[in-house]
Parts: C-alpha cells; sequence; structure tokens
C-alpha cells in the first residue's frame, strides 16, 4: 500500500485525528488526576502534621527528652502513612529516625520556615523516588491561656516531616498505564470508521476508473450510477454526460462514414453497366482504327485507352467498397503457393526471364483464396514494373517468426513470405508510410498514372482478410522491397 | 507531512516528561502550628535570647517568688544576666554586652505612676516605656536591641505592643515596637 494512495492517506488522517484527540484528552485527565491526588496527599500530610503538633505542650526551652518524646510520638502517629519526624531547636537536632538531619529536606525549605510563620511543603525526587518534605514552625501564644490574646511569637522550634510518595507514584503509573491501554484500543477502534470512511469515498472512484476503463474498451454506452449530491456525485454526473456526447459525436461520425461508404459503393455500381457498354463499343471502334485516317485513329485508341483505365478504377473502388463493408469473403483452398504465383505471372504474361526472376521452391502448401493471392501478387509485380526498374524479383518461402505477442503465447508459428523485390530507385522515406493509402500518389507533379491509385490498398486489404500483413521497405542493394506475411495456418485464421 | 511529524514527537516527549511526579517549589500551606507554653503568662518571665542563626529564642522561666507578675526591672535583670546552663546547651546565647548593668523602668501611661505597679494597662496603649540602662544602647546592634525591647514589652504587655524608649549611656533611642 502507497503512502500516496487515498485509501493509506485518509485512514492516516483519521488515526491522527484520533490520535490527537485521545492523547490530549489523556494527556488532560491524567495532568488534572495526578494533581488532584498530590494535592490530596500534600494538604492532608501538612494538615494533620499540624493538628498533632497542636496537641503538644512546650517548655521553652525543651529538653532533649521532651524533644525526643515530641518526635517519637508525632512519628508513630503518622497518617496518612509513616514519616520520618525532625525537629530544630536552636543548636539541637533530634530526628525520629538514626540520621538527626534528613539528607531530603533542601535548603530552600528551610529557610522558608524561618522566613515565614507559615506551614510549608516542597516535592523532592532524590534518587529517582519521589518524596513530600513538610516544614511546620511552632509558635505560641503570649497571652494568658484562654484569654484570647492575639499575640504569637516564635519558639524557635521547627517540625519537619519527610514521607515516601510511592502509593502516589504507583497510582499515578497506573494512571498512565490506563491512558496508554485505553488510548491504544480507541484508535484501534478508529480504524473502522477509518477504513469505512476510506470504502465509501474510494467506492465512486472505482466505479469511475472502471467505467472508464469500459469506455477504453469501446463500451460508449457505459454509465455511472449517481447517488447523493457530492463532489464525487458531481464528478460521476459530469462523467456521464460527457460519455454521453461523446456517444453522440462516434454515432454520428460512422453514420457519415457509412453514409459516405454506401454512396462510392452506389457510384461504382452504377457506372458499372454503362461502362460496360461503353467498353464494347471502344474496342469495336479500337478494331476499325486501322482503317481511319491517323487523327482520329488516336482519339479512338485515347478514348479506348481512358475506358479501360475508368473500368479498372471502378471495380477496384467495388473491390475496396466491399471491404470496407465488411462484404469481403475469403474463399480458402489449399494450393501450392509457388503453382499459384507462376499462374498468376503467366496470365499476366510477365514470363521474360529479363524482368522478373523467379525464386519460387515447390511443395509450399498453404492455405489461400487463389483469387484474392493473384490480385495481391499482380499488384505487387505489377507495381514493380511500372514504377521500379527490371528484373524484378519474386521469392518465396516458408519462415518460423515469433508470433506477435498479443495475440497468445508468444510462440513461434510458420509463416508464408512472398517477397517482391525491384532494381528502382526505392522509395523515399517520407512516402514509405503512405504507399498503402487511397489515392496517394508518390510524385505529386506526376497527377495522372497507369494504376487506379488503389492497387496497394487493395493489396493490404487482401492480405489482411488471410490474416497477414504487407510491409514496405528498401533493400540493402537499392530498390523496394514488398514483403508478404500471411501464416500457413490460415484455415484457423477468420477474416 | 514532516512538520506534522516533528511536532508529534515533540508533543510526545512533552508528555513523557510530564509523567510522574516531579519535584516543585516550596509551597506555603496553612498557618503555623500554635502550641501551649507551661508555665502559663502569669507564672513565668519571658526572655528574648538569641539563637545560633542570629534570631531570636524566647525562653519562659517559671517564677520562683510569689508576685506575679513580676516587675519589669527584675525581668531585664534577668535577661541582663547570661542564659542557664540549659539554655547555653540549646545553643541559646545573648547579645547584649556582659559587665553589672542597673535598669530603671518607667511605664508607659503616666511617668508619675508608681513604678511597676500598673502592669495590667489596656493593650495597644499609644506611649512608650522607657527603659535607661548604664550599658550603651545606641551602639548595639539589631539582635541585642530586639533582645530588650521585646522582654520589656511582653513583661509590660501580654500582647508586646506597648513600644519601649531606650536611654543608655551613650543616648538614647526613638521607641519602638517588638516586631
Amino acid at each position: 500500500m502507497l503512502i500516496s494512495g487515498l485509501r493509506t492517506r485518509l485512514v492516516l488522517a483519521f488515526l491522527l485525528v484520533a490520535a490527537v484527540g485521545c492523547g490530549t484528552t489523556a494527556a488532560l485527565t491524567y495532568r488534572e488526576a495526578r494533581n488532584a491526588i498530590l494535592e490530596q496527599a500534600q494538604d492532608t500530610a501538612v494538615s494533620s502534621f499540624r493538628d498533632q503538633i497542636q496537641e503538644l505542650h512546650l517548655n521553652l526551652p525543651p529538653n532533649n527528652e521532651q524533644m525526643q518524646g515530641m518526635v517519637r510520638g508525632l512519628a508513630r502517629q503518622g497518617k496518612p502513612r509513616n514519616w520520618w519526624v525532625y525537629v530544630e531547636y536552636g543548636s539541637v537536632r533530634i530526628s525520629s529516625g538514626t540520621n538527626p538531619t534528613s539528607t531530603v529536606i533542601t535548603p530552600e525549605l528551610r529557610r522558608q520556615a524561618r522566613g515565614t510563620p507559615h506551614g510549608s511543603f516542597q516535592r523532592v525526587v532524590k534518587n529517582g523516588e519521589p518524596y513530600l518534605t513538610v516544614v511546620v514552625p511552632v509558635v505560641f501564644k503570649t497571652a494568658q491561656t484562654g484569654t484570647g490574646g492575639q499575640t504569637v511569637r516564635p519558639t524557635g522550634l521547627t517540625f519537619y516531616a519527610v514521607m515516601q510518595l510511592t502509593d502516589e507514584q504507583a497510582n499515578i503509573d497506573a494512571m498512565v498505564v490506563a491512558a496508554r491501554d485505553g488510548a491504544l484500543p480507541a484508535l484501534a477502534i478508529a480504524l473502522v470508521p477509518a477504513l469505512l470512511a476510506a470504502r465509501s469515498v474510494l467506492r465512486p472512484v472505482r466505479d469511475l476508473r472502471q467505467a472508464a476503463r469500459s469506455l477504453g474498451r469501446g463500451r460508449l454506452d457505459t454509465r455511472i450510477p449517481v447517488k447523493g449530491g457530492g463532489e464525487l456525485s458531481e464528478l460521476a454526473r459530469t462523467f456521464n454526460e460527457s460519455t454521453a456526447a461523446l456517444e453522440r459525436s462516434v454515432d454520428e461520425l460512422q453514420r457519415a462514414e457509412a453514409r459516405a461508404r454506401r454512396f462510392a459503393s452506389d457510384v461504382s455500381h452504377e457506372l458499372r453497366t454503362p461502362l460496360a457498354g461503353m467498353l464494347a463499343v471502344t474496342e469495336l471502334l479500337d478494331e476499325d482504327a486501322a482503317g481511319l485516317d491517323p487523327d482520329t485513329a488516336a482519339a479512338v485508341r485515347l478514348i479506348s485507352n481512358e475506358t479501360g483505365k475508368l473500368a479498372v478504377l471502378v471495380e477496384d473502388l467495388m473491390e475496396i467498397s466491399r471491404f470496407d463493408a465488411r462484404a469481403a469473403e475469403l474463399n480458402t483452398d489449399e494450393v501450392d503457393a509457388a503453382e499459384t504465383i507462376r499462374r498468376t505471372l503467366q496470365s499476366r504474361h510477365w514470363t521474360d526471364p529479363a524482368e522478373i526472376v523467379l525464386d519460387l521452391p515447390d511443395g509450399i502448401r498453404a492455405r489461400l483464396d487463389p483469387r484474392r493471392f493473384d490480385v495481391v501478387i499482380a499488384n505487387l509485380v505489377g507495381n514493380a514494373l511500372r514504377h521500379g526498374r527490371p528484373p524484378v524479383t519474386v521469392g518465396l518461402r516458408a519462415e518460423s517468426l515469433a508470433q506477435d505477442p498479443a495475440d497468445g503465447a508468444g510462440g513461434v508459428a510458420l509463416w508464408l513470405v512472398t517477397e517482391v523485390a525491384d532494381r528502382g530507385p526505392g522509395i523515399p522515406p517520407d512516402v514509405l508510410p503512405h504507399v498503402f493509402d487511397r489515392f496517394y500518389k508518390a510524385d505529386q507533379a506526376r497527377t495522372r498514372s497507369a494504376g487506379s491509385g488503389l492497387g496497394l490498398a487493395i493489396t493490404l486489404e487482401n492480405v489482411r482478410l488471410h490474416g497477414g500483413t504487407v510491409r514496405a521497405a528498401n533493400g540493402p542493394d537499392g530498390g523496394a522491397v514488398f514483403a508478404v506475411e500471411i501464416p500457413l495456418t490460415a484455415s484457423e485464421v477468420t477474416a | 507531512m514532516r512538520s506534522v511529524r516533528s511536532l508529534a514527537l515533540e508533543s510526545a516527549s512533552l508528555l513523557l516528561a510530564g509523567c510522574g511526579i516531579q519535584a516543585s517549589e516550596v509551597v506555603e500551606a496553612g498557618g503555623p502550628a500554635v502550641v501551649p507554653v507551661a508555665p502559663d503568662q502569669l507564672e513565668r518571665m519571658l526572655l528574648f535570647f538569641v539563637g545560633p542563626d542570629g534570631r531570636p529564642i524566647p525562653v519562659a522561666r517559671p517564677l520562683d517568688w510569689g508576685d506575679s507578675p513580676p516587675p519589669t526591672a527584675k525581668t531585664l535583670a534577668a535577661l541582663l544576666a547570661d542564659p542557664t546552663e540549659e539554655e547555653r546547651a540549646a545553643g541559646i546565647t545573648t547579645r547584649l554586652p556582659a559587665g553589672p548593668k542597673q535598669v530603671e523602668v518607667v511605664p508607659a501611661a503616666r511617668e508619675d505612676s508608681v513604678v511597676g505597679q500598673e502592669a495590667g494597662r489596656p493593650a495597644g496603649a499609644p506611649e512608650a516605656v522607657r527603659v535607661t540602662t548604664t550599658s550603651r544602647c545606641r551602639s548595639l546592634d539589631a539582635a541585642p536591641l530586639r533582645q530588650l525591647v521585646c522582654t520589656t514589652a511582653h513583661a509590660e504587655d501580654p500582647e508586646g505592643l506597648v513600644k519601649v524608649a531606650l536611654t543608655g549611656s551613650d543616648g538614647s533611642l526613638l521607641a519602638a515596637g517588638c516586631a
């Protein structure tokens, strides 16, 4: 899970908020509770110490035995727990313990006791142990007892008490543990709404992604259900509107294209019949041309020639229309490839060894549509003879080619490779990508050519129908090379 | 993200530092302990000596004669004599100059009243008790002066609120109270 993931960030934000909340609450509660515990312990200790001292009776100066008795008595009454009691009078230091003076009591506390007639306390941490030190100076009323005199004078006697805060420490430690043990489950519980919130946010995002992917596969009728009125449903609505607009435009384009194709197809059909009549007439005229005067004979031959080209063009147009309408059918037959090519060349009278060099090994049998394969070879060889220079080499071989990885497991299949090469100047590099385009003229200045301008386009469509490819390139020693690759298992390839 | 992280770290360390019991300043909590002193006021004389730290320490000596309260002059004479052995053992000393002294006391209310007869005047009398000694007093420190003033004030007045004007061999001082 990436840190930049939406889900992670949402969950982390949630946990952070929960942690800050838990932590702040726990810290504040802890501080208040700790202060309350300590305050209670301190106040109780100071007031009970003072109360117990006030039960005493003094002589001035008190003798050592009297002070020892007082200290022991106070230490015995230690409340709420045991304390060590120290007394200081003049130069006398007496304690309830073994040392006459305490090492825990700080000089500040002594100074405070001398300076003001008040009880005081101070918390001291010594060797990691917390102690409470209490000082209570002793005063007496100078007036006769019971007369309500107000004046008090210090007796010079000062009592100190030192107690360990172990119980308080334990309580406070317990609070820390409780806060931690409470905060961690709270965080764990906060994980649940965090995940739920992340899910509720991420579900529309996931829907959107799936919809976009399905749109990319061409399903333009994909829509997202719009729920509620949040930003995400706003996004879904916008997506739906965009998809609908896209669907409309694509639909319109397709219909326009279909109309254009039907028009081309209709036009060629309509032209075919009058052209057939014109052809018959021009043939007759051609035969009689010898008997006409030379100017008329030239005009008649020109008309006959152009009419023939027009007929070819219309045939080609009809052929390409069939491809566009996906009406072209593949009628395969198992044939010998070399024999098929040879027959094609013979029927066109391309048999002069000076012009055509053949490299056709016998015995390669392939499932081909003989008529379409004939068109392919005739187009390529005719093209080479027209635009290149002889000799034109026609080669045939069966080759193991790595299968296109998109088709399957990337295995190796046998392909029938037919190559037509000429010795001409080759194809300029800027023309190479367009040689199979319809009506593409390599030389813009040459508006008239012997071909219809559809020959290579029809070749490409025929090869595609066989499940193969045709590529144009320039050979190493000059001249254009057209290679037709058709899978030898063509029977399995559906058009 | 980085600043947030450092903030969290800081607050966490602050929280940890705030855990447990910390040492504190000295905190005042309530008054001192008020203790009855024996013998009671009528049966004692209150003398203010000085402890080892220079602060006054009162000593309550039982009266060994019948007249109570004793005349202030007698109380001052007891003060001018040194502390007893028991008192000295507790670190109690006097800062008053040694040597024989004579003390005369004129009570505050009326100068013509009989010496030592009017000890129980109303508290807070505005006028001062006059004490005349044969020893010097202007050159004395604060501690011995406080000894004289406080002892006199408490001998004259149970509340010790009366003012005392001292006159010694080297001149007189302004009237002062026992603070």
